[in-house]
């Protein structure tokens, strides 16, 4: 089946979907979460993901580039044949929709500490699924565009936690190397999940117009940029809060706003979670997408358009289960370790698969 | 699904139904002229249902009865005077009166029934007795506006001409300003009886081919058999008919088009209108004046922000205020909290209902005001704003803090420079009203996310609206959100027929 690649992206917008992508609700515990791990040098643990993701990266794009005229669907069938393929497709088509449902459920987990209390919970998400099921109906071209747009809310994230530098204070961050190395990669085994969604790549590439020299390049400036974030946002949070405060705030960027005043404005953290919802929704965007993605290739639907409807649908209504704080924690937990799996375990088999059958002598490739 | 059905059978219903007096199409039967003039006369006169400015005139040529026939309402005397009387006493017989017809460009009929729609384009007709065919010759009336500034689309500097009701005059006003050969004009019959000729002029060359094709397969996709007015060929050309934001800008101004020809935009002109369509256009173009090239670059780039910084104001203004007043006031600082308290605390709505009777208020207002004389238009403005404001605040129905917002809001939403654009985010307020009612800060956000996501999926004929925005292209911002030195704009020299592909 041929993938329908009609609507492609530049290789700039790569840089905007991956980092669109990456950073959503994460980046408001992580500060908390890395210092559970590795105290106040969780921000080198969060290099060391870094560096991690970066190999990773590489190791999708030597990949996918063997099948340019594939999408990771079609992909799979060619390299493992049908009956595995079917497996593994179906199990990421899962993957993808879990990832949303966290997504959703963290978001509102956090309105409803911060925000709206009383507020039923179906109408939050509703809010959200319904703004991404509004976007994600269109092609990839439309999707990148607005997150090209919606990008000038990172300068929003950046200068927000400027105000933390009012109380900052630099010895908060010493001494170094206080910990052992295995506290470091527990701190970056932390961190990882606030950086899925450079897997992206692997499900994306065939949209993509650009060298296979340039996507890797811009591809990494958007993981090195997503990394200054959260290395930014960690170390301001680490400067704010002594080490004594900060195992006891959640969420230490929000804790931050909420002590700041000024003459104009109180209270940044309201507008900023209400804003942050944008960027939150983006990442949910693009697994809707990869998700609806694979709805097109199964059932050879020409449009993707009704299928996102109702998988909108179903990870609201899974979303919803989700009640206790227990719960939503224990399920977090699980998708930090299943995505091992999807982001590590079976690209690398099937790179070594794809290397040890070579290309697939076929025409198509070799005329690209 | 009976449901269905019964939606679908109560449409065609109401579509049978329809009882609208539309005026028969006329066709006659072929009616040769006959060697008597009487009965040429008779047959017209049928015709026209012996209406009274049907004028016949008869005279003698040497002895030939002849006879001038015409709709006095339609026809210019002075034409008259001018080709046929004063020729008229120079010819003594029918062998030169045939002469100077010919010479004249009048043409030749042989068919009375095919005078008829001349006569109704204000020609004459002119018999003679003896003779089986006649003369219509070109004497219509021709009475035009003054081509002065257009009422609502002033600007301090500049050409103050505006379009007329005339195509020929319009594109004469277009070619005064494009003197190229390359400027092309072409006309269209368009609707279910081809009735209303439109003009599309472009600059080939700079044009989109593709554009001009679609528009062309779109405007022969029109069948109404309604009267045909821009507005409704600009619902046939549109991309997305449920947008609420215009995707093509009406202008009357000559100078503007004339720009956007330049640019490689096309305009379109409807015959019997003043108004131009120009397509495809950008969600910017709306907030750009032609003022701004005109004035100093300083000035115009301070104007270009304070625009764009009216669009916001004016759809999220009475949003925030309500999510403020509602749910969020912990961001109200030290120093305000009082005087906000001592406003609000005593109103008896909540602030949605509040904010919907002020804003109706002035929407009530100003369509009051539209279409009356401009004295008393002005007298509506004083009763409603000063009157009804003071008295609403002073009666304790509404803060004075709203009063200030809904002012504010009035005012940013007046300063876009097109009407179209200014109704539009007038109707994309009330929607975040309502959500910031219910959902405070997130409720804007969202309704916001949705109109953004809206201005990403748009396009205006194929080309994307919400330019250079989506698609980002940071050297188009430079150029069209502010303004820099005419002579300084050489590095920001771009193509302007941007496609998908260039994307960055």
């Amino acid at each position: 089946m041929e993938p329908l690649l009609n609507n492609r992206i530049s290789a700039k917008q790569i840089f905007f979907l991956i980092v669109q992508t990456q950073i959503g609700i994460a980046v408001l515990t992580l500060p908390a979460r890395v210092f559970a791990e590795a105290e106040w040098e969780g921000w080198i643990s969060i290099l060391i993901a870094g560096g991690f993701v970066q190999c990773l990266l590489i190791l999708y794009i030597s990949l996918v580039h063997r099948f340019k005229d594939h999408t990771f669907f079609t992909m799979t069938r060619i390299l493992i044949g049908k009956p595995l393929s079917v497996v593994v497709n179906f199990s990421y088509f899962i993957y993808f929709l879990t990832v949303t449902i966290l997504i959703l459920t963290l978001y509102y987990r956090t309105i409803a500490s911060w925000l709206f209390p009383e507020t039923p919970k179906w109408i939050i998400m509703a809010l959200i699924v319904s703004a991404a099921v509004f976007l994600v109906r269109e092609d990839i071209h439309i999707i990148a565009r607005f997150y090209t747009l919606v990008s000038c809310l990172l300068i929003l994230i950046i200068g927000v936690q400027l105000t933390g530098y009012t109380a900052a204070q630099p010895l908060y961050l010493l001494p170094l190397g206080h910990i052992g190395i295995a506290d470091y990669l527990k701190g970056a085994d932390a961190s990882l999940q606030a950086m899925l969604g450079f897997e992206l790549i692997l499900f994306i590439y065939p949209f993509i117009q650009g060298a296979k020299k340039e996507v890797t390049k811009i591809s990494s400036y958007a993981i090195w940029f997503t990394i200054g974030v959260y290395v930014f946002s960690s170390v301001t949070a680490f400067l704010f809060f002594s080490p004594d405060e900060i195992v006891l705030v959640p969420n230490p960027v929000l804790y931050m706003l909420k002590a700041f005043t000024s003459p104009v404005v109180d209270r940044l953290d309201l507008i900023f979670i209400s804003v942050w919802i944008i960027s939150v929704t983006t990442s949910l965007m693009t697994y809707l997408f990869l998700a609806s993605q694979y709805t097109q290739v199964i059932f050879s639907l020409k449009k993707r358009k009704s299928a996102v409807f109702y998988l909108g649908l179903l990870i609201l209504f899974i979303a919803l289960f989700f009640e206790s704080n227990e719960a939503i924690d224990a399920f977090s937990e699980f998708v930090g370790n299943i995505s091992y799996t999807f982001i590590v375990g079976i690209p690398f088999i099937l790179l070594i698969i794809a290397l040890v059958r070579k290309k697939p002598a076929r025409g198509k490739e070799k005329a690209s | 699904m009976k449901l269905l059905k019964w939606f679908k059978r109560d449409k065609s219903k109401t579509d049978n139904d329809r009882t609208n007096p539309v005026i028969a199409d006329y066709e006659l039967p072929p009616y040769p002229a006959k060697d008597d003039m009487a009965e040429n006369k008779v047959y017209l006169k049928e015709t026209f249902n012996y209406t009274e400015d049907l004028i016949d005139k008869p005279f003698t040529i040497d002895t030939h009865a002849c006879s001038v026939m015409f709709l006095e309402s339609l026809t210019d005397e002075e034409k008259m005077e001018k080709n046929l009387y004063s020729k008229l006493n120079r010819v003594h017989s029918i062998g030169a009166l045939e002469e100077t017809l010919t010479n004249m460009d009048a043409s030749k009929l042989l068919h009375v029934s095919e005078a008829v729609p001349h006569i109704l384009a204000g020609k004459c007709l002119l018999f003679i007795d003896g003779l089986d065919y006649c003369y219509i010759l070109n004497t219509n009336k021709i009475i035009l506006r003054d081509i002065g500034q257009p009422e609502n689309e002033q600007i301090i500097r500049g050409a103050h001409q505006g379009f007329v009701e005339s195509l020929m005059v319009n594109i004469y006003l277009l070619r005064q300003m494009v003197q190229h050969p390359q400027l092309t004009i072409r006309f269209k019959k368009v609707g279910k009886k081809k009735n209303t000729k439109v003009c599309i002029v472009h600059v080939e060359g700079t044009a989109d081919k593709k554009v001009l094709n679609e528009i062309d397969r779109r405007l022969s996709k029109i069948d109404s058999d309604k009267l045909i007015s821009s507005g409704v060929i600009e619902e046939y050309l549109e991309d997305f008919p449920y947008s609420p934001f215009p995707q093509f800008m009406s202008t009357e101004r000559p100078d503007r088009c004339a720009l956007n020809l330049l640019d490689g935009k096309i305009v379109l002109f409807v015959e019997g209108e003043g108004t131009a369509l120009l397509l495809p256009m950008s969600f910017l173009s709306f907030y750009q004046s032609n003022d701004d090239y005109n004035s100093r670059w300083y000035a115009g780039t301070f104007f270009r922000l304070l625009r764009m910084f009216s669009f916001v104001t004016s759809v999220t203004l009475p949003g925030i205020y309500i999510a403020i007043i509602s749910f969020h006031f912990e961001i109200i600082p030290y120093g305000m909290t009082f005087v906000i308290k001592d406003a609000v605390e005593e109103i008896p709505y909540p602030p949605i209902v509040e904010a919907f009777f002020m804003e109706l208020t002035l929407e009530l207002i100003r369509e009051a005001g539209v279409r009356l004389p401009s004295p008393i238009g002005q007298t509506i403005g004083i009763v409603g704003g000063l009157v009804i404001g003071d008295a609403v605040v002073n009666a304790g129905f509404v803060s004075s803090v709203m009063i200030i917002v809904v002012a504010l809001t009035a005012i940013s939403s007046f300063a876009v420079p097109a009407n179209e654009m200014s109704m539009s985010v007038r109707l994309l307020r009330f929607p975040i009203m309502i959500m910031a009612s219910l959902l405070g800060f997130l409720g804007i956000v969202f309704c916001l996310n949705i109109y953004l996501i809206h201005l990403c999926k748009l396009t205006s004929l194929g080309q994307p609206y919400f330019y250079p925005f989506a698609p980002f292209h940071f050297k188009g911002i430079l150029k069209d959100v502010l303004r820099f030195p005419h002579t300084k704009t050489t590095w920001l020299n771009l193509d302007n027929n941007h496609n998908n592909n260039n994307e960055s």
